[in-house]
């Protein structure tokens, strides 16, 4: 069965790119002008993935997150030119799953819809995960690094397991914080320092990381494809 | 109030002007006179009728020489009558007086007439000339004193090392009052009032002259004078500071719309080339050209991003919300950006591996280490090696960030972080002289500072040092197992 994807963008060019290069990936694509169109298109069919741009024309984007929720579409990517980071975790704790910021490549808007339909599939989660450089086993605390074992504190086990059962999505400091301390309030000091140890352990140049990248601002993303 | 003029007709010596000195010349007059009557008689009583005369004739003329025309002439009278009646005719009442005894008493009389006028109007001439000059002396003292004067302030500093509060207050004031008409009055009543000011503990004049050595009219022309030139300076420098506002705008403009043009520009023509010619070119053009749109719209990007920057710093960087930030964290990103675009550059990072924490907004810290980096990218040549150092103490830390390319002329370093300034000649095609402008914005928002060196190395190479306050750290301890 072929994904469904929703473009919700009132700039033409976007719609016009994205959907034969979409389509071109077996995806099954609809546009949608203006938020009323996009919820009307939403009532009447189901979507794996919505692309949604923040500035539309009849509504802010971040006003029909959760109705698009509610109503069918599994995974939110907010696609937004608006380079603030307040708008980016409004709309993240809003209920979207992932931001690309205008202009992005496509090779960068593919792998975040892979992403998003990884995680949106609904099946039980799994117990292991396992990527090309990174091996996690959630029930046994068992973390292997190209190969050799990495021995992690039970806190920072508990961050490596948030990104990794978000691979490839970003992760705000706030559900960090939540899978770490069980409070979003804590001291994002705390994270940071667990973040830089986590680094030292998984990071081949723990100064540039590759595996774990910082979404300034807004918190952290594993840059990992799990293999099945 | 009379109009002063009388202090400026030049005609009569001033009669406020009896200084001690004068008294003096008064009394020494009446001694002179009184000396030579009696020596004149005597000389008359031992028949000597010569010396009688010529003893008085001299006393008169010195009499006018002293004290003016005024003086002269009533010696000369007193004189004649004295003569005449007493010394040369004690028997006046004798009958049968000859032509011949009262010719030389005429000549006496006439001579003694005429040089006590000659001398005291030479006097007067004397002392006129020495007035006008003094006059004179004032004023061009007062004007070299004005010379420098560029701002109202000045002048009223000039004013008042010039003439003493009483002048300014009781004749000058009144004079502009009562002569000078609006608007310049104003403006001249400014000076006046500021001067006033200056000195409320007037005790020692340095130089009190009186009121009589002024000639006003032209005092207070000078000073007018001087208040319409600070005036136009004044003008001047506005319209200058509006000139190069303008200019800025125009700079703006103009680099906005190259940088936005060049990319557009590559992007139309492979895009065109593409479509047109597509079939004809070969595969290793295709790629070329849409290569050339691409990286073309990354600097399409970056560009933007750098004017919104820059739209917030016009705005005020104070509005947006600081939050802990890892220096050390940032900078990795910034470097692992930069990379991307350059490639071939070397980056050595020397820091240590612990975060560094300080109060930013993050993604504008990761911009300026971006820009920083960016910067040395475009002046060094590929593979040289940028060092990336960073430092703390108690209290702050210190991002060095050192390349070894040509470096910047002791000219231009001063000029480096202003906006749209690009050094050297060989302008880099790629740089809008935003970087750095942007960097030192927001660097000193979050309240550090940025400095520049160069060169630092054997006459080559840029090193740009951040400084930024530490936040409060507040670690708990780690729970390593």
């Amino acid at each position: 069965m072929t994904d469904r994807i929703l473009i919700i963008d009132d700039e033409p060019a976007i719609a016009q790119t994205l959907k034969p290069v979409l389509t071109a990936q077996n995806y099954s694509v609809t546009t949608a002008a203006t938020a009323a169109d996009a919820l009307r298109r939403a009532r009447q069919t189901a979507y794996e993935v919505a692309l949604l741009d923040l500035g539309l024309p009849d509504a802010d984007g971040k006003e029909i997150i959760a109705n698009l929720r509610a109503l069918s579409c599994r995974s939110i990517i907010v696609l937004s030119a608006r380079h603030q980071e307040s708008e980016k975790i409004a709309a993240l704790d809003g209920g979207a799953d992932d931001y690309l910021n205008k202009p992005f490549s496509i090779d960068e808007l593919l792998a975040r819809i892979r992403a998003a339909l990884r995680r949106g599939t609904g099946a039980a989660p799994t117990q292991t995960f396992r990527s090309r450089e990174l091996t996690v086993d959630f029930a046994t605390h068992r973390v292997q690094f190209h190969d050799a074992d990495v021995k992690l504190s039970p806190k920072e086990f508990s961050l490596l397991e948030a990104l990794c059962r978000h691979a490839g999505q970003v992760v705000t400091r706030r559900q960090l914080l939540l899978a770490g301390w069980n409070d979003p309030a804590a001291d994002g000091q705390n994270l940071r320092t667990y973040m830089t140890l986590l680094r030292q352990k998984l990071e081949v140049d723990p100064s540039e990381p590759t595996l774990i990248v910082t979404e300034t601002g807004v918190g952290y993303r594993l840059m990992a494809t799990p293999e099945n | 109030m009379a109009r002063g003029n009388r202090f400026l007709s030049g005609s009569t010596i001033p009669g406020r002007m009896m200084s001690r000195a004068r008294k003096n010349s008064r009394a020494l007059v009446v001694i002179v006179f009184v000396a030579s009557t009696i020596i004149s008689f005597a000389a008359h009583a031992t028949d000597r009728p010569l010396t009688a005369v010529l003893v008085y004739l001299i006393a008169v003329m010195a009499i006018g020489a002293m004290r003016g025309l005024r003086s002269g002439l009533i010696a000369g009278i007193a004189s004649s009558v004295i003569y005449s009646g007493i010394i040369r005719n004690p028997g006046l009442h004798d009958s049968g007086i000859s032509l011949e005894y009262y010719f030389p008493l005429f000549g006496f009389n006439f001579a003694a007439l005429l040089s006590g006028t000659l001398a005291g109007r030479l006097k007067d001439r004397a002392e006129l000339a020495e007035e006008a000059r003094r006059k004179l002396n004032l004023l061009l003292d007062f004007s070299s004193k004005l010379q420098n004067a560029v701002r109202i302030e000045d002048v009223a500093q000039a004013l008042c090392a010039t003439a003493s509060t009483a002048l300014i207050r009781e004749r000058i004031r009144p004079y502009l009052d009562a002569n000078v008409a609006e608007p310049e009055r104003n403006m001249l009543q400014r000076v006046v009032d500021l001067a006033i000011d200056a000195k409320p503990h007037a005790t020692f004049e340095i130089r009190p002259f009186i009121a009589e050595d002024i000639d006003l009219p032209a005092f207070v022309d000078l000073l007018s004078i001087a208040v319409d030139r600070c005036g136009l300076l004044e003008d001047r420098a506005k319209s200058e500071a509006s000139l190069q506002s303008e200019q800025f705008k125009t700079t703006i403009l103009s680099s906005i719309s190259h940088d936005l043009r060049t990319p557009i520009a590559a992007i139309a023509a492979s895009a065109t080339s593409l479509r047109r010619y597509g079939d004809t070119l070969t595969p290793e053009t295709r790629a070329d050209l849409l290569e050339t749109i691409e990286d073309q719209c990354s600097r399409l990007d970056q560009f933007t991003a750098k004017l919104l920057s820059f739209g917030r710093l016009q705005g005020g960087v104070a509005a947006f919300q600081f939050e802990p930030a890892d220096v050390i964290e940032l900078l990795g990103k910034a470097i692992s950006t930069a990379r991307a675009s350059g490639p071939e550059h070397l980056i050595s990072k020397r820091w240590p591996d612990v975060p560094i924490i300080v109060m930013a907004n993050p993604a504008m810290l990761e911009q300026v280490f971006y820009n920083i980096i960016e910067n040395a990218f475009c002046y060094t040549a590929p593979g040289s090696e940028i060092v990336v150092q960073v430092e703390a103490d108690a209290e702050t830390t210190t991002i060095v960030i050192r390349d070894n390319g040509r470096g910047v002329s002791p000219d231009s370093l001063g000029h480096i972080f202003e906006p749209f300034f690009r050094s050297g000649q060989s302008k880099h095609e790629h740089g809008q002289g935003l970087g750095l402008f942007i960097a030192k914005g927001f660097v000193e928002a979050f309240g550090g500072s940025i400095a520049s060196r160069s060169p630092h190395d054997a006459g080559q190479g840029l090193e740009i040092a951040i400084t930024l306050p530490l936040a409060k750290q507040n670690v708990e301890r780690l729970d390593d197992d």
